[in-house]
């Protein structure tokens, strides 16, 4: 058995945490919004590496054809399943023949959808309407008590708050790390004013517009790395997952793993605001952002075990 | 030059282009080599660029300031590659 992809919406696909090759030619290059992707499967008790559905911007309506425990997590989303109000960062089983839909809101881009026991796909990994992704049913100990619970209630009245993601996905300020051959004035020009998401290029690029960026072309070739920020025509171009291995556009700085997570949730028409650092800084605050993260999984596990204990006695 | 390109990446950059065959060179020696904390290297015309977990180096060294260690680790590569860097 296994979930439909009743619409695909705009991209549908079956993700893994990091890139990992793969012999039927499929495109595993990582989840955008890795700290989505992590909490959805820490909420179903999977391991946080699991394949989860990323989807994208106009977003995919899923059919259920067993009993199914699942979580959604990205930056501001709801969904409806029948009359049903469905939640962000909860846990919900769902029945045979229940539609999941998501509500298109304001902010955020990115949807992740874990399934407890994991989920796998036989051909293309990019969904298309009437798909269908395989549930893996890797059931341990820990999903037969989850399955156990839900069954008595088919939702927690509990799940990772609104606000404790806030500082994680509110904020429009992206630092971006120097570069020792970028002028100081590239970055106080990049600081000097907001940009704009003009669109983006699927899971590839961010571009933007703002204040323009005069760097002379040196004709360096340049790895694609992901965060990279590049010059094309005066302006920021922001790389994502897919971006290109090799770019000869200009590259002015990185922007850390740390800020990643917000920067896949950007949509046409949000801003974003540059603050140049060090490479020093960038790592003090990457510590202590995975000190949080940490804590976060923990509290869930706490929460969570909590409520199992609960359900013995 | 060699600098932390983001937090996750080292880039060693040169301005004369490394030919296709040293690029093939040094790409098979990182793969046949063995690496403390470098865990993937990307070659351009100009750039090396090495992919790491900073928050390894940190946790492992009791440090937040991971990049000496292994800008350390890319000279000693690049030594043993015979790359003047």
């Amino acid at each position: 058995m296994s979930i439909i992809v009743q619409d695909s919406g705009l991209l549908t696909i079956l993700q893994t945490l990091d890139p990992e090759p793969s012999a039927k030619g499929n495109e595993y290059n990582g989840a955008c919004d890795r700290l989505a992707h992590q909490l959805a499967n820490q909420l179903v008790g999977n391991d946080k590496a699991a394949p989860t559905v990323e989807m994208t911007h106009q977003h995919s309506i899923i059919k259920f054809t067993e009993p199914t425990v699942i979580a959604f997590s990205g930056a501001g989303f709801k969904a409806k399943s029948g009359g049903r109000e469905i939640f962000l960062n909860r846990i919900y089983l769902f029945d045979r023949g229940d539609e999941l839909e998501f509500i298109p809101q304001k902010k955020g881009n990115r949807i992740y959808l874990a399934v407890a026991g994991g989920l796998k796909t036989e051909g293309s990994n990019v969904m298309k309407s009437g798909d269908e992704i395989i549930m893996c049913r890797d059931y341990t100990a820990h999903h037969d008590e989850l399955f156990n619970m839900m069954k008595r209630r088919s939702e927690v009245n509990w799940g990772v708050d609104t606000y404790a993601l806030v500082e994680v996905y509110l904020s429009d300020v992206y630092h971006i790390v120097r570069r020792p051959d970028v002028p100081d004035e590239i970055y106080e020009k990049l600081e000097s004013g907001e940009y704009t998401v003009r669109n983006e290029k699927n899971r590839v690029a961010l571009y933007v517009d703002g204040p323009e960026i005069a760097l002379q072309d040196t004709g360096i070739e340049h790895a694609g790395v992901k965060g990279g920020v590049h010059i094309a025509d005066s302006q920021p171009v922001l790389a994502l997952n897919d971006f290109n291995k090799v770019t000869t556009a200009p590259q002015v700085g990185t922007i850390p793993s740390y800020h990643l997570h917000k920067l896949s949730q950007k949509s046409t028409g949000s801003k974003i605001q540059f603050k140049a650092i060090d490479a020093a800084d960038a790592h003090a605050n990457l510590y202590a952002h995975h000190l949080w993260m940490k804590s976060l999984f923990k509290a869930i596990d706490y929460k969570l075990s909590k409520e199992l204990v609960k359900e013995k006695m | 030059m060699i600098f932390a390109n983001g937090d996750c990446h080292i880039t060693y950059q040169q301005e004369k282009p490394i030919s296709d065959s040293e690029r093939a060179r040094i790409a098979d020696g990182f793969l046949k080599g063995t690496h403390e904390y470098l865990k993937e290297l990307q070659t351009t015309e100009h750039t090396l660029t090495f992919l790491y977990s900073p928050v390894k180096v940190m946790e492992a060294h009791n440090t937040i300031e991971p990049c000496d260690l292994v800008i350390e680790e890319v000279r000693a590569f690049l030594g043993r590659m015979e790359v003047a860097a």
